[in-house]
């Protein structure tokens, strides 16, 4: 039988099948939220609550929110490896080094295994912790607090933000931290948190993305019903050409009142000595 | 459950009596077949993952012996040629970054102290089509090409034909798949000084780094009558590394004067 044949006979069936299976369609995650934002008692939104299902793990601006859970192609560990680091350094964007600094950043790269401080237990630090898990809001300030995501062994952190107008430490005062000196402001309804006083042991994110210690981070916290978009701006001008806007995620408020945090597992690296390769991991 | 028989049926003899024996349906299954086949497309939401490529190669360059390193974006999109030719010409590195084309003295030169961007804007399309006519740059830009991509066999080999758009628009190209559907030849037309035909063939992953992302080591183009480009690859790095292009101030100035 040859294709021309077979055609007439697929598109009986086809058209026979059940029409569930070719109807369904995506959820729209990136539908805004119908829920009315809360505000607190001075007239901003109230940004209290837990945000995500188990401390920010649950974004919502993938179109497949169970994406992290299938396998890649045939199912095996190794193309599942392979598919998610390639495509998580698929991302066009990506902080512009000054050229001194490519090289740098390839190797650090390379080497992620061994090189990327988060693999070795170190906190993520300001950016790349991300947005906080809980928001605990007062008129004078704002605690974040976070924990690991899954497969990350950074550790519960928290970060308390004074809201009450006061001004940054002068930079040459502040010890290098991971996490900086955050003050926030709110420029309408959303939050500024500005942060300085890093050290430069941390990275932006995987991929070699190093900084320096004269890092200002920029980051902007806005609710709309039961979504929390942050997004942060990273300057650094011993290092990068020009400012690198991170992407913006988007979080779903707990819904759950009883809703708590999950303790994050002590880490300890274990790995590294086993290691074969630099397959990324 | 009779108006859908109705319907079925007259959709089967539709189909029966009409089809085309090469289509852009055909084209669109042919590209996706030899994306599968190089690895561009993965996870489970099928992206397509391939974004940015760095490749070394050695043998010659307009028939001088030089070493070769190529660094791309197909999202700038943009590349980077460093070609080490033996005497008399020496170093050259050639950049195209979106609408600019430009040579530099060392790499991201124009942004560091004692270093020289000079812009080329006659080199743009050509600098371009090299980008866009390796094989994974070919394959998207046929994808890009959508129902314009026409696919058909010849001789047994799978056959792509596409009109490239925006700069690079009255250029067309004839892509040939082998039997594994890897981009085994392609070649452009539409401007006699730009027409080439560069082969590929030996995929492997040279890649430090696996990442099931095979790439030829064998690369030969045919321009102007003359072997412009004949290389042996002998390390890629297909794991999406950090490239970037920035482009200087100074070229940017040139080109809006």
């Amino acid at each position: 039988m040859n294709r021309r044949s077979l055609l007439p006979v697929a598109a009986v069936v086809l058209c026979l099948a059940p029409i569930r299976a070719f109807g369904q369609k995506p959820p729209d995650w990136t539908a805004k939220s119908p829920a009315a934002t809360p505000r607190a008692a001075d007239g901003h939104p109230d940004l209290t609550g837990i945000w995500g299902t188990s401390g920010g793990a649950t974004y919502t601006d993938s179109d497949d929110p169970r994406s992290t859970l299938l396998p890649a192609r045939d199912g095996t560990l190794i193309n599942f490896e392979r598919d998610n680091t390639l495509i998580r350094r698929a991302d066009p964007n990506k902080p512009i080094y000054r050229p001194e600094f490519w090289e740098r950043v390839q190797k650090g790269d390379q080497n992620g295994n061994s090189e990327d401080p988060s693999f070795g237990c170190m906190p993520a630090g300001v950016p790349r912790m991300g947005p906080p898990a809980k928001v605990v809001q007062t008129p004078r300030e704002m605690v974040f607090l976070y924990v690991s995501p899954p497969a990350q062994g950074w550790g519960d952190q928290y970060r308390v933000i004074p809201t009450d107008g006061r001004q940054h430490t002068p930079l040459k005062e502040l010890d290098g931290t991971w996490k900086g000196e955050s003050i926030g402001h709110w420029e309408g309804d959303t939050l500024v948190v500005d942060t300085i006083g890093f050290n430069d042991t941390s990275w932006l994110d995987i991929g070699g993305y190093f900084h320096g210690e004269n890092m200002h981070v920029v980051e902007r916290l806005r609710r709309d019903g039961d979504m929390l978009t942050w997004q942060a701006t990273v300057e650094d001008p011993d290092v990068l050409i020009k400012p690198w806007v991170m992407n913006p995620r988007v979080i779903k408020l707990n819904p759950n009142p009883q809703a708590t945090l999950a303790e994050s597992l002590p880490c300890v690296e274990r790995d590294l000595s086993h290691l074969v390769n630099k397959e990324h991991h | 459950m009779l108006r859908r028989l109705l319907v079925c049926g007259a959709l089967a003899f539709t189909i029966a009596v009409d089809v085309p024996r090469a289509t852009a349906q055909d084209a669109q299954a042919a590209i996706k077949a030899a994306q599968y086949a190089l690895g561009m497309i993965r996870g489970p939401r099928r992206i397509a993952a391939v974004a940015t490529l760095e490749y070394w190669g050695e043998g010659s360059v307009d028939g001088m012996k030089a070493n070769y390193h190529a660094s791309l974006s197909y999202i700038v999109p943009a590349m980077r040629v460093d070609i080490l030719r033996e005497n008399p010409n020496g170093r050259e590195i050639h950049v195209v970054s979106g609408a600019f084309a430009w040579d530099e003295s060392v790499p991201g030169a124009g942004f560091m102290k004692n270093t020289t961007a000079t812009p080329v804007p006659k080199a743009l399309k050509a600098r371009l089509l090299e980008l866009w006519t390796t094989p994974f740059g070919a394959l998207k830009a046929a994808e890009r090409a959508g129902a314009n991509a026409k696919a058909g066999k010849e001789g047994g080999a799978t056959i792509i034909r596409f009109p490239f758009s925006g700069g690079l628009a009255g250029i067309s190209a004839t892509v040939v798949l082998n039997a594994k559907n890897e981009v085994e030849r392609v070649a452009t037309q539409g401007d006699p000084e730009l027409s080439s035909e560069t082969s590929y063939s030996e995929y492997k992953d040279l890649g430090e780094i696996k990442s099931d992302v095979p790439f030829p080591t064998r690369i030969t183009r045919r321009q102007g009558g003359r072997t412009a480009l004949d290389l042996t690859i002998t390390k890629t790095d297909p794991n999406n590394p950090y490239v970037v292009f920035p482009v200087p101030e100074n070229i940017e100035k040139s080109a809006s004067r």
